[in-house]
């Protein structure tokens, strides 16, 4: 039994370890319900890995399946790799059980497509609202949304999210369209707005109610690649931190 | 050159300010009985701790410095080095003897080696925040035991209390033989008898006394450390620097 979700979170770290990001500051999440938990200030590096790099986050994929696919992306279809997918129980209890130990700040969760944007979008979701809700967790969340989503789903996440970002694989339409045939830009770019006019929409409530939740503490970031296409700017394949942080 | 002899508690190195004043010493050597090695020829004088005098000093202090000057008082006598007793006991002699602002002269010897300490002190204190690593009992305790380089316990207590509020833990230091137990209502210390000496390793409680499932996430978090690593860029020397070896007992996911 314990083999099976040792391959799991094998396949799934393993999937999610070159991606970029790696921050669990800039949040300011106080203990304030007598959960667990506190991401306060900058985030305590729990360990190292051998070449140096701070591990503060347990960061992993919910799966590695997906029905596009991207040309830079190890987990696109056509590559021929092992596949796996956590339940949201199990990436619940593992955030919990790591944190419990004092093993990681948070968890840092992104997602291959399966089925459809939504359908991700939506266990991501559950995942996020369980670990607030049910587990009363104040740690770390940062959560990479799925391209395509509806604008709902990702309002609601955002609710209990530190930190939300989306992968724009390529900058442009035409990038877009060479690479990853499937997805328009329209669709990339469709949860960034969402995330942007949330902000701003919480801001006018801020206004009229005291108290709204708060939405995206740490702000958001996208995250690009550049280097593929026709506008490469000649370096092959640097992800940039289009960060467009917007701090409330 | 008078040598005082302390009891090692921070109420002693007060006392001591104070009989100095009193018996209107010069120079004196202070030393916790811990570390004293009676000499025939030597005259001694013995420092009774007393809470009024400790405190008349403590408030005097506090009437000179700022509250981050009084932590740092605090977190060097923390480091239970005999050097840093006669420093603290120097420093505070500087600092009445002197116009207020004199905390702020790096240039005097006896202030650059309190906040030294408390600088050495303060990362110690980081270092347990970050390496200490729970294991989860059949009772439903959390349990980690340190031995750390200072006594830190006292400081990291509130950070534990806060973060972990819905869990009982345990930390215990075992160089110092005492330990924190939050309850979930308050934080307590707490002495243990161990039968038999505890390795200072992390696994060390025995596996009948465990949660069952605390083989599964040591395992787990074993796997993911193993996979975060891109070994083409292993750099053990700057591995080291953020991590020295004398830490690596604590972290599950370098035993083997
Ligand atoms: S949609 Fe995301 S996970 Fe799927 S192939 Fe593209 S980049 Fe990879």
């Amino acid at each position: 039994m314990f083999e099976r979700i040792r391959e799991k979170l094998e396949i799934l770290a393993d999937a999610a370890k070159y991606d970029v990001s790696c921050s669990s500051s800039g949040s300011n999440r106080k203990n304030h319900n007598k959960g667990i938990g506190d991401a306060e200030g900058t985030g305590i590096c729990h360990t190292y890995t051998e070449d140096g790099r701070c591990v503060s986050l347990l960061k992993i994929l919910l799966t590695n399946h997906c029905i596009y696919d991207c040309a830079f992306c190890v987990s696109r279809r056509s590559n021929d790799i092992k596949r796996a997918a956590f339940t949201v129980d199990e990436v619940v209890e593992l955030t919990m059980n790591f944190y419990r130990r004092n093993y990681i700040e948070g968890l840092f969760l992104s997602s291959g497509i399966f089925k459809d944007g939504d359908y991700t979008m939506e266990r991501l979701l559950r995942i996020v609202k369980k670990l607030r809700v049910d587990e009363k967790f104040n740690g770390y969340i940062h959560l990479k949304t799925i391209p395509g989503a509806s604008p709902e789903l990702l309002h609601e996440a955002g609710l209990y999210a530190d930190r939300m970002s989306i992968n724009l694989e390529m900058p442009t339409e035409v990038g877009l369209k060479l690479l990853a045939p499937e997805k328009s830009h329209e669709d990339v770019k469709k949860p960034l707005d969402q995330i942007q006019k949330s902000i701003v929409q919480y801001k006018d409530e801020k206004a009229l109610i005291k108290s709204t939740p708060k939405f995206v503490p740490a702000g958001q970031s996208t995250q690009m690649v550049i280097g593929a296409t026709p506008e490469s700017d000649k370096r092959s394949c640097i992800p940039l931190m289009l960060s467009t942080k917007i701090f409330l | 050159m008078e040598l005082y002899v302390f009891d090692g508690t921070l109420e002693g190195i007060l006392t001591a300010v104070f009989d100095s004043y009193e018996r209107k010493a010069s120079l004196v050597k202070l030393v916790s009985s811990e570390h004293h090695l009676p000499d025939a020829f030597q005259e001694t004088f013995t420092v009774i701790s007393e809470d009024y005098k400790a405190k008349r000093v403590w408030n005097g202090l506090i009437k000179k410095l700022d509250k981050e000057w009084m932590k740092r008082f605090y977190k060097s006598f923390l480091s239970e080095q005999p050097q840093t007793f006669q420093d603290l006991f120097d420093f505070a002699h500087y600092i009445f003897d002197n116009l207020p602002g004199a905390e702020n002269n790096f240039g005097n010897p006896v202030v650059l080696a309190v906040s030294q300490m408390d600088r050495k002190v303060h990362r110690e204190k980081h270092r347990m925040e970050a390496f200490i690593r729970f294991q989860q009992t059949g009772d439903g305790i959390f349990y980690a035991h340190i031995d750390p380089d200072f006594n830190v316990l006292p400081l990291i207590s509130d950070h534990f209390r806060k973060r972990y509020a819905d869990q009982k833990w345990i930390i215990y230091d075992l160089k110092r033989k005492y330990g924190l137990f939050y309850d979930l209502e308050k934080v307590e210390e707490i002495t243990f008898d161990f039968t038999t000496e505890m390795s200072s390793s992390l696994n060390a409680l025995p596996a009948q006394v465990l949660d069952p499932k605390e083989e599964l996430y040591s395992l787990l978090w074993k796997d993911y450390f193993r996979s975060t690593n891109i070994p083409a860029r292993k750099n053990m020397k700057l591995h080291i620097r953020h991590v020295p070896k004398r830490y690596w007992k604590y972290l599950s996911e370098k035993q083997v």
